[in-house]
C-alpha cells in the first residue's frame, strides 16, 4: 500500500502545480482587468498548498524505495517542501502576497525540474530523441576500434591488434538504453550498469551475468522475454533494444563477457596468425525433428574461424554419415558411418572436407579393405579410428601409420598377425590397441609389450574363474 | 484454405510461419510423397521454437559416453547381502535397532509396528577383491572378478518409500507420473544415431519373479514428442508388437502405402500444425526400417559358444537377464543410445537369503560379462553401464529373525549402486554410510545428482536440457540435482 501511494507521487504532483499557476494567473487577470477574484484565487492557493503537501508525503514514501539519486533527491525534496510551505504562506499573509507568489514561481519550477531529472534522466530536458539515435547508428556501425601495438628488434616485427569488447560494444549500448533507470543517476532493483564492478555485482535480485552462459544472465534474458512480462527490460513503452543489440550482447556474454582487452590478431612479418578460439558446428540432433544444420554457422564464418561449411554438413547428411561435437572448446569432430548401409568406399573421400577437425572416425563392422584405408593418409588429425570387424589385414597397416596423431586403434576382429603387430610398435602416439579376435599369438603381444610397454592392449582374453 | 486457420497475433507468428513455409515446400517439391516425408519436413523447416532454440544453444559439454547401458534392479536390492559390508552388526543379532540410529525416522506401514526391529546381519560373506580391495558379498562372485571396473557409490538416497513413486522418480525426476524417462530425454537432447533402430529401447527380464509390477509409462515419453518413448523389446516371435506384417500378407506394397498415408498425413498436418502428426510419421518411417533392423538384431544364433559360456547358463534362454544383457551389448553395438533392462523380484520383505540368492544367481554373472565384452570390443570407453534398485532395505528385520531367514523392509536413505565404463573412474568407492547403513555420513548422492552426473556424461547439463509444457519448462532433475565431479573421470 506504502509502495503503491509512493508510486502515484508523479501523478499527483501535476495537481499543485496546475492549481497553484491557476492562482498565479488569476492573479495577473485580476491585476488587470479589475475584476474582483479574491475568493477563487484563495481557494486556488489553499487547494494547491494542500495538494502540495499530499504530493511531498507521497514523494516521500517514493524516495524510500531508494532507487534514487541520494543528492538529487536532497534537492527535489527540500524544494518541494519550500513549495508547498509557501503556497501556504501566499495563502494565509495577504500583505506580501506578490513577493510570496514570485517566489513560489521560482521554487516550482526549480522543484519540477529536479523532479523531471530524477524520471527521465540529466540530459532530457535539452537533449533531443534525433540526435540519440543518430548517436546509436554511428556507435553502432563503426568499425571496432583496434588498439594496435607493433613491437620490433629491428629484424623481425610483431603487431599486436587488440580490442575491449565491453568498452566497444556494450558499454554504448547500455548507455543509450539503460542507463536512464540504472546508472549513477537511478538505481531501479539497486542495480547499476555504468561500470564493470556494478555489473558484476548485479541488483536486488542476484547476479545479472554470468559469463559464457546466456541463459542465466538476466542481463540477456530479461531483454528475450516477451514484452508483456514484467521483467522485460528495457519495460514496456521505453525504448526497446534493437535486434542487433540484443545479438551484440548475446554474443559478448556467450563468448566469455570480457571487461578486457582481447587480442583480436598478432601478426609477425605480414603472417596472421588467429588466436581468437575455434568454433565449431555441433551437430547435436541427427535423426530427430530438429535440423542439424544451426543458425550458428553463419555468424561463425564472420568470425573467419577454421568451419566446415553449411554445405558438407548437408552433403554428410545426405550420405548418412553422422557428426557429432566431442569439445566445446576445439575443433574436434566424430563421424559414424553406422548407417552407411550400403557402403561405397567413395565415400570416404568426402572425409577430406573435414580433415582439419576430424578426431575420430568409426568405420566398425564395414567391408571395409586395405586399399580403402589408403583414403583416409590425409586425415592427419585422427586420434582414434575403429576399422574392428572390417576386412582389413597387415597391408593396411603402412597407410596407417602415415597418420601421425593416432593414439588409439581398434582393430578386433580383422586379420590383423602378429607381422603386423611388429609395423604397429613403430606407431609413435599410439596408447590403446584393441587385438581381440586378431590372428595375432601370445608371443606376439608379449614382444609387443616389450617394445611398447606404454601401450595398453586389449586382447580380450578375459576369462572368469568359475565359482 | 490454410488462411482461414492462421490468427494474427504474436504468438501464432511462428505457427503461421511454420503453415508458409510449409505450403512452400508443398509447392516446390513437387511429388513429396517419393521421398521419405518426415525426413525431409523435419530437416527443411527452419522456424525454431524455443525448445529448438535451447537445443542449439546448450553449450556442449565435451560428451564422455555415447551410450547408456542401465539395469534396473527393481524391487530394492539389498545393500547388506551385495556390496555395503557391515561386520559390525554380527555381534549385534537381534537386538533392536538404537534409537539414535532411527532417530524417529519414517518407516513403511509394513513394520512401523513391529515391537522391536530386530538388527539382522547379513548371511553371506564378504570378501575383498581386485586390486581396489573392494569388499563384495559370496552372492556376487562374477561382479566381484570385474570390481575393479566399478564404480561403487555406496551413498545414494532417495525420496521415495514406495516402489512405484520410487521407480517413478529414479526414472522421470518426480514421485508422480506423466514426465519424460531419462531414456526419453537422452534421444530429446542428443538424438538417435542409428536411424534404424530406436534411441531408447527397454528389455524386461522373464525369469525374475514378477512381485513388483512394471509399467510402460517408466519409459514413457511423458510430454516430449512421441517419437522419443522407449520401445519394448520382446523376447519371442514378435519382439516388437504389431511391427511385423499381418499373416498373409506380404508387405510387398507396404513402402507405396505408407507414402499415402505420409501425403495424407501431411495434408492434415498443414491444417492442423500438430507435433503429433509429425511424431506419428517419423515412427511410421522408423518402424518400416525397423522390420529389417530388428529380426537382424535379436537374432543371437551367430553368437559364439565362448559369448553363451561368459553369459552363464541362463543366456541360451531368450527372455532372461542374461540373453538381455547379449541382447543390450548387440543394440548398443549398432549406437542405440539408451538401452534399459528391468529385472524384477529383489523386493525381499521375508525369505530374504533364499530369494538373493536367486536373484543374484540370475543376474550376477550376465552383468559381469556385458562389462567385459563391451571392454574386450573397445566399446567401455565410450558406454555407461549403470546398476542398481530404485531404493534399498533396512538393516532391521521385517517380521521373525533367524540366522538363515529373515526380510526387510523398504529403506531409501542409503543404497547402493554402481556405474562402469565411459566416465567414471574405475576401481573406486563413493560415499559411506554408518555402521548400520541406516543414515549417509559422507558424499551422500540425491536421485536427481546421480541423473544430473548420467546426463553430464553424455554431453548434456541438466539445467539447460528443458521442454516447456503447461506454461511451464520442465527438467529431468526438476528443481535440483548436482553433477557429482568426484566420480567422474
Amino acid at each position: 500500500m506504502i509502495e503503491f501511494i509512493g508510486h502515484l507521487h508523479p501523478v499527483i504532483v501535476h495537481l499543485p502545480i496546475g492549481i497553484l499557476f491557476m492562482g498565479v494567473f488569476m492573479m495577473l487577470y485580476e491585476h488587470y482587468s479589475g475584476t474582483d477574484l479574491k475568493t477563487p484565487i484563495s481557494l486556488a492557493f489553499l487547494l494547491g498548498s494542500i495538494g502540495a503537501v499530499v504530493a511531498c508525503i507521497a514523494g516521500w514514501l517514493l524516495s524510500n524505495s531508494g532507487e534514487y539519486d541520494a543528492a538529487l533527491i536532497f534537492k527535489h525534496q527540500w524544494t518541494g517542501i519550500a513549495t508547498a510551505l509557501t503556497g501556504a504562506l501566499v495563502y494565509f499573509l495577504r500583505e506580501y502576497k506578490k513577493w510570496g507568489v514570485l517566489m513560489l514561481i521560482v521554487l516550482l519550477i526549480f522543484t519540477g525540474h529536479f523532479g523531471a531529472t530524477l524520471t527521465h534522466g540529466e540530459n532530457y530536458l535539452w537533449g533531443s530523441d534525433k540526435k540519440e539515435t543518430l548517436i546509436e547508428q554511428d556507435s553502432l556501425k563503426k568499425e571496432t576500434k583496434k588498439i594496435t601495438q607493433i613491437i620490433t628488434n629491428g629484424k623481425d616485427s610483431i603487431k599486436i591488434v587488440k580490442h575491449n569488447r565491453y568498452q566497444d560494444d556494450i558499454m554504448p549500448i547500455l548507455k543509450l538504453r539503460c542507463y536512464n533507470c540504472h546508472s549513477a543517476l537511478k538505481q531501479k532493483n539497486l542495480l547499476r550498469l555504468d561500470s564493470e564492478g556494478f555489473i558484476k555485482k548485479g541488483g536486488k535480485t542476484g547476479m545479472i551475468l554470468m559469463a559464457g552462459n546466456i541463459l542465466k544472465s538476466p542481463l540477456y534474458t530479461n531483454l528475450i522475454l516477451p514484452l508483456e512480462d514484467e521483467k522485460h527490460m528495457p519495460p514496456r513503452g521505453k525504448h526497446q533494444l534493437s535486434e542487433n543489440e540484443i545479438a551484440i550482447i548475446q554474443e559478448w556474454i556467450k563468448t566469455g563477457a570480457s571487461f578486457e582487452d582481447q587480442i583480436d590478431t598478432l601478426s609477425i612479418k605480414e603472417t596472421p596468425i588467429k588466436l581468437a578460439p575455434i568454433k565449431i558446428i555441433v551437430a547435436k540432433k541427427v535423426d530427430t525433428a530438429v535440423p542439424v544444420i544451426t543458425n550458428k554457422i553463419t555468424d561463425l564464418q564472420t568470425d573467419n574461424t577454421a568451419n566446415i561449411s553449411v554445405a558438407t554438413i548437408a552433403s554428410f547428411k545426405q550420405q548418412n554419415i553422422i557428426l557429432s561435437n566431442l569439445s566445446e572448446t576445439a575443433p574436434f569432430i566424430m563421424a559414424n558411418f553406422v548407417n552407411v548401409v550400403p557402403f561405397d568406399n567413395t565415400v570416404l573421400l568426402e572425409l577430406q572436407k573435414i580433415e582439419k577437425q576430424l578426431v575420430i572416425l568409426k568405420l566398425t563392422n564395414l567391408p571395409i579393405k586395405d586399399n580403402d584405408v589408403k583414403m583416409l593418409i590425409d586425415l592427419k588429425k585422427m586420434r582414434r579410428l575403429n576399422l574392428e570387424n572390417t576386412a582389413i589385414t597387415n597391408e593396411c597397416l603402412p597407410y596407417l601409420k602415415q597418420l601421425p596423431e593416432l593414439e588409439q586403434l581398434n582393430l578386433y576382429g580383422t586379420n590383423i598377425s602378429d607381422e603386423g603387430l611388429k609395423q604397429l610398435a613403430s606407431f609413435k602416439k599410439l596408447s590403446v590397441l584393441y587385438l581381440w579376435k586378431t590372428k595375432v599369438t601370445a608371443t606376439g603381444v608379449d614382444q609387443f609389450k616389450k617394445e611398447r610397454p606404454d601401450v595398453k592392449v586389449e586382447i580380450g582374453n578375459f576369462k572368469f574363474q568359475k565359482k | 484454405m490454410e488462411k482461414d486457420f492462421k490468427i494474427y497475433t504474436q504468438e501464432f507468428d511462428a505457427f503461421n510461419k511454420k503453415l508458409e513455409r510449409r505450403n512452400f515446400l508443398k509447392s516446390t517439391a513437387g511429388g513429396l510423397g517419393a521421398m521419405a516425408l518426415g525426413t525431409l519436413l523435419s530437416s527443411s523447416i527452419s522456424t525454431k521454437s524455443f525448445e529448438q532454440q535451447i537445443l542449439e544453444s546448450l553449450p556442449t559439454i565435451a560428451p564422455k559416453a555415447k551410450r547408456v547401458v542401465y539395469l534396473f534392479m527393481s524391487g530394492g536390492p539389498s545393500q547388506f547381502e551385495t556390496f555395503d559390508y557391515k561386520p559390525g552388526l554380527a555381534k549385534m543379532q537381534g537386538q533392536g535397532l538404537p534409537e539414535s540410529v532411527r532417530n524417529g525416522q519414517r518407516l513403511t506401514g509394513m513394520s512401523a509396528s513391529q515391537a522391536l526391529l530386530p538388527i539382522a546381519p547379513s548371511f553371506s560373506e564378504f570378501k575383498q577383491y581386485g586390486k581396489s580391495n573392494t569388499w563384495v558379498s559370496d552372492l556376487l562372485p562374477y561382479t566381484a572378478q570385474v570390481v575393479d571396473e566399478l564404480c561403487i557409490i555406496k551413498s545414494m538416497f532417495t525420496e521415495q518409500i514406495n516402489h512405484d513413486p520410487a521407480l517413478t522418480f529414479f526414472q522421470t525426476g518426480h514421485q508422480l507420473p506423466g514426465r519424460p524417462s531419462i531414456g526419453s530425454w537422452l534421444s530429446y537432447g542428443l538424438g538417435s544415431e542409428n536411424k534404424n533402430l530406436p534411441a531408447f529401447i527397454v528389455l524386461v527380464s522373464k525369469n525374475a519373479s514378477r512381485d513388483q509390477p512394471l509399467y510402460a509409462r517408466l519409459w514413457g515419453n511423458g510430454f516430449l514428442p512421441s517419437q522419443h518413448q522407449g520401445v519394448q523389446f520382446r523376447a519371442g516371435n514378435d519382439p516388437v508388437l504389431f511391427l511385423n506384417n499381418p499373416e498373409g500378407y506380404d508387405g510387398k506394397d507396404r513402402k507405396e502405402m505408407l507414402q499415402y498415408l505420409s501425403e495424407l498425413n501431411n495434408l492434415q498436418n498443414d491444417v492442423w500444425g500438430d507435433p503429433e502428426v509429425d511424431a506419428r510419421m517419423s515412427q511410421y518411417e522408423l518402424a518400416f526400417r525397423m522390420q529389417t533392423s530388428v529380426p537382424d538384431v535379436m537374432d543371437t544364433s551367430t553368437e559364439s559358444d565362448e559369448i553363451f559360456e561368459l553369459y552363464g547358463p541362463d543366456s541360451r534362454e531368450k527372455g532372461t537377464f542374461a540373453a538381455n544383457c547379449i541382447l543390450a551389448r548387440k543394440l548398443l553395438e549398432k549406437d542405440v543410445r539408451f538401452v534399459q533392462l528391468y529385472h524384477q523380484g529383489w523386493d525381499h520383505h521375508g525369505s530374504l537369503p533364499q530369494g538373493m540368492k536367486q536373484q543374484c544367481k540370475q543376474t550376477d554373472q550376465a552383468s559381469a560379462a556385458l562389462i567385459m565384452d563391451l571392454k574386450r570390443r573397445g566399446m567401455l570407453e565410450d558406454t555407461l553401464v549403470i546398476w542398481g534398485g530404485e531404493f534399498g532395505r533396512t538393516v532391521y528385520s521385517q517380521g521373525k529373525l533367524e540366522k538363515e531367514n529373515y526380510g526387510r523392509d523398504h529403506h531409501p536413505r542409503c543404497f547402493t549402486m554402481w556405474m562402469a565404463g565411459a566416465g567414471v573412474k574405475p576401481g573406486i568407492t563413493y560415499g559411506q554410510t554408518d555402521d548400520f547403513s541406516y543414515n549417509i555420513i559422507k558424499n551422500p548422492v540425491h536421485v536427481h545428482d546421480f541423473q544430473a552426473t548420467l546426463l553430464h556424461i553424455m554431453g548434456l547439463n541438466h539445467e539447460q536440457l528443458v521442454y516447456k509444457y503447461q506454461g511451464r519448462r520442465f527438467r529431468l532433475t526438476d528443481v535440483s540435482g548436482n553433477v557429482i565431479n568426484d566420480i567422474l573421470t
